[in-house]
């Protein structure tokens, strides 16, 4: 069953996005071997990197100031944010605009400068421009990232290499299993340095703006092996993902056009309603604050025919939206448009929120170390609470690029000072047989089934306006389907090389993890902060300025707690605990 | 629904490739179909994806010839009589999983989709196409005094469905011309 011949690295990354593929350039820079696995091939797979459209921020132009971006990150964060990552990660994040430049991202500039645009949440304009107005970035880092890993002579990319579960010694973390998909064989992998950089776990939800590969793995693996994670319970929802027109279903563009052409939502009584949630920020409120009140519209009878709301353009000049679309005219969304016959100067396009990021994942120190002795993580899996309760857009990439160079740095620190790590035989044939079962089952079920159980799940009781009593609903039926429904999960192809329900089977099993991890969190905070949202206690309460904490212990999850350090700025007054 | 041909072949057992058709609903692209199928009927089928379907950038990992044209099957919207099947440029793992890393030898004529057209005074050779193209379309070689890309095998290319190689040419130097009419 397992091959007697390990592969073996100084430092083994997990995930081939942007946090994966930064850290594997920096522990290659450092001198030390490095395999990165990949659940598809690295560059031509569904990373979430590829699929961003802009939001870059980094402090370049004064007045802006790297104390401001904190500012900004806590101040969106409710004030949930771990103070101290957030200031160690985003003073690095003008050095990540240059080693992106460098690596051949054409980032827009004038005059030795980058011009920059205001999002919402930014006190000053601070977010990174495509030298194309209304190009996507993200074809941009597909170009640069995977070109720039491929000249990096200590890495070997392992493709199609889906990673099964953690292997430990003792307390310490020293490489994984993964199942080769192109030979339908397992593999073990022995590293003194792991990295995990797997991205988050939206496909949980029925309506999403990520890619069906994020299954968030990488949560699921690190909290079987016993990672702390932390801010489970906060998922961000996309306020503006297309519902109409069809040929441009979950696409995430329209969003970029409320802050860049000044878009207006209209509800389908033709109200601009955004103005009465917001009266000041209005159409510019926050991402959250957006999809909320979308959210309430469509409950209340509202929404659009789609299920959302319309957004509209036709406040501006006709030559001005003119001057714009010519400008556009090649970018695949405005093409799109131009075929469905919705003309943006005429009609209103619907848009609504979809599942678009976790907040949540492993609890992390500054140098990116998990609590498990040779475990990083990076990107959106490293979470450590550096979003706090809700997160700026535009703030992802950079902390994936921060976040990769300091894992990559640390970890290839790490493996210089130990040596090459030993495992135990029996733990491996455990995780292969266990990972093997889905090839075992007779008339099993489906993993597609199952998963589309878990969204549909997920989508009702994780969403907005969380309730206690479905929560606990919402948890019961989940473990009644982990009890009933998952040992019976298999694969109903027998064939071993590139087998799509296997490796379903072994997402699903994150998947679980995941879920339960995200609604039991939301459960015990009996709050509403930034993206979590209780119907039943609708204030923010100032008890609850701590994070959430969930290990895995022999007899289930373990919830406790931790105090937010308000090492940089303290929360104002009024939500401090009396 | 429609019947769709699809492309089977799993290289360790089977001597010949075979085609098997299958119902599937006349919506989405032909993403969505493969993904019907998999659910639906025969969960063995084999096929590469990075996005799900409409709207979304181009990753390239799911290139196909579709009707004898290459596409990518996220961009390729779904219509009647079509036979989908493995994109030659790669050998086959299974079914239309192909492997990136090892190229086929050409056994079969690709009805060419486009015409590439480089204008060499605008491209600076800079490679950044060759890297970006999901078929190794590109080859940058030495034309008089300038290093400038050449189109080596636009039979290959997936055409509108991707066009990731000129959105993305810095110097605006790739056109991409449709030789049929045009789905995306």
């Amino acid at each position: 069953m397992i091959e007697s011949h390990h592969l073996e690295a100084d430092v083994f990354i997990i995930g081939g996005g942007i946090a994966g593929i930064r850290a594997a350039i920096e522990a290659s820079q450092q001198g030390t071997s490095v395999l990165l696995a990949n659940k598809g091939y690295v560059g031509q797979d569904g990373a979430a990197v590829w699929m961003a459209g802009g939001g870059y921020q980094a402090a370049l132009n004064p007045p802006d100031s790297i104390e401001q971006h904190i500012r900004d990150t806590i101040k969106a964060g409710k004030y949930l944010n771990n103070q101290n990552l957030v200031q160690a990660f985003l003073s690095l994040a003008p050095e990540s605009v240059q080693d992106l430049d460098r690596w051949g991202v054409r980032w827009k500039k004038e005059g030795g400068k980058y011009p920059q645009i205001r999002m919402p949440g930014e006190t000053h304009p601070r977010s990174m421009l495509h030298t194309k107005t209304g190009e996507h970035l993200g074809g941009e880092y597909r170009k640069a990232l995977s070109r720039r890993i491929r000249r990096e002579k200590n890495v070997t990319l392992l493709n199609d290499m889906f990673i099964v579960d953690l292997i430990k010694n003792g307390e310490a973390v020293v490489g994984a299993v993964g199942l080769d998909m192109k030979e339908g064989e397992f593999r073990v992998i022995l590293a003194k340095s792991t990295i995990l950089a797997t991205g988050g776990f939206m496909d949980c939800f029925e309506f999403t703006t990520a890619n069906p590969t994020a299954t968030g793995d990488g949560h699921g693996i690190a909290c079987r092996a016993g990672a702390r994670m932390i801010n489970m319970e906060f998922i961000q929802f996309f306020p503006a993902a297309a519902l109409w027109p069809a040929n441009v279903y979950r696409d995430a563009y329209p969003y970029g056009l409320i802050y860049e052409l000044y878009g207006i939502l209209y509800n389908r009584l033709g109200e601009r309603f955004m103005e009465r949630y917001f009266p000041v920020e209005k159409d510019f409120a926050t991402r959250q604050a957006q999809s909320r009140a979308i959210a309430r519209e469509v409950r209340e009878g509202r929404g659009s025919p789609h299920g959302g709301a319309y957004l509209a353009f036709r406040h501006l000049p006709r030559n001005l939206l003119d001057a714009y679309l010519r400008e556009c005219w090649d970018v695949p969304f405005f093409r799109s448009l131009r075929e469905a016959g919705v003309d943006i100067r005429e009609d209103a396009i619907e848009i609504g929120p979809a599942a678009h990021y976790v907040q949540g994942g492993c609890w992390i120190n500054e140098l990116c170390e998990t609590n498990l002795p040779g475990l990083y993580a990076a990107g959106e899996v490293g979470s450590g609470g550096k979003d706090g309760a809700d997160r700026l857009a535009g703030n992802a990439l950079p902390f994936c690029m921060t976040t990769g160079y300091v894992a990559g740095r640390e970890a290839a620190h790490r493996a210089k000072a130990h040596p090459m790590p030993k495992v135990d035989k029996g733990q491996l044939e455990a995780v292969c047989a266990e990972a093997s079962s889905p090839m075992n089952q007779q008339d099993g079920i489906k993993p597609a089934e199952l998963k589309k159980r878990i969204r549909r799940l997920m989508s009702n009781c994780m969403m907005f306006e969380r309730k206690g009593e479905e929560l606990e609903r919402g948890i019961k039926e989940l473990e009644h389907m982990r009890k009933e429904m998952l040992p019976r999960v298999g694969s109903s192809a027998k064939t071993r090389k590139f087998n799509l329900e296997w490796m379903e089977a072994l997402e699903v099993r994150n998947m679980f993890d995941n879920a339960e991890m995200a609604m039991r969190s939301a459960l015990m905070r009996t709050e509403s902060r930034g993206l979590h949202e209780r119907a039943d206690f609708p204030n923010e309460d100032p008890l609850w300025l701590k994070h959430i904490i969930v290990s895995k212990k022999s007899n289930g999850l373990e919830l406790t707690t931790e105090p937010v350090i308000f090492s940089f700025i303290k929360p104002p007054e009024s939500s401090k605990p009396q | 629904m429609v019947p769709i041909k699809v492309f089977r072949f799993d290289p360790e057992v089977d001597k010949e490739p075979r085609f098997e058709t299958y119902l599937v609903p006349l919506e989405g692209s032909v993403l969505d179909a493969l993904r019907y199928i998999y659910e639906n009927y025969d969960a063995s089928l084999g096929y590469r994806f990075g996005c799900s379907g409409a709207g979304h950038q181009r990753c390239g990992a799911c290139p196909v010839l579709v009707n004898g044209r290459p596409a990518l099957s996220c961009k390729y919207l779904i219509e009647k009589e079509m036979t989908v099947e493995a994109h030659p440029k790669f050998e086959v793992i299974r079914d239309l999983v192909l492997d990136f890393d090892r190229e086929r030898k050409r056994d079969k004529k690709i009805i060419p989709n486009v015409k590439i057209t480089i204008d060499p005074e605008k491209c600076d050779g800079c490679r950044d196409c060759v890297f970006i193209c999901p078929l190794k379309v590109f080859e940058v070689r030495k034309n008089e005094a300038k290093m400038i890309s050449v189109p080596v095998d636009s039979e290959s290319c997936c055409g509108l469905t991707c066009e990731q190689c000129s959105i993305f040419c810095k110097n605006n130097a790739i056109k991409i011309e449709m030789m049929m009419e045009r789905k995306t």
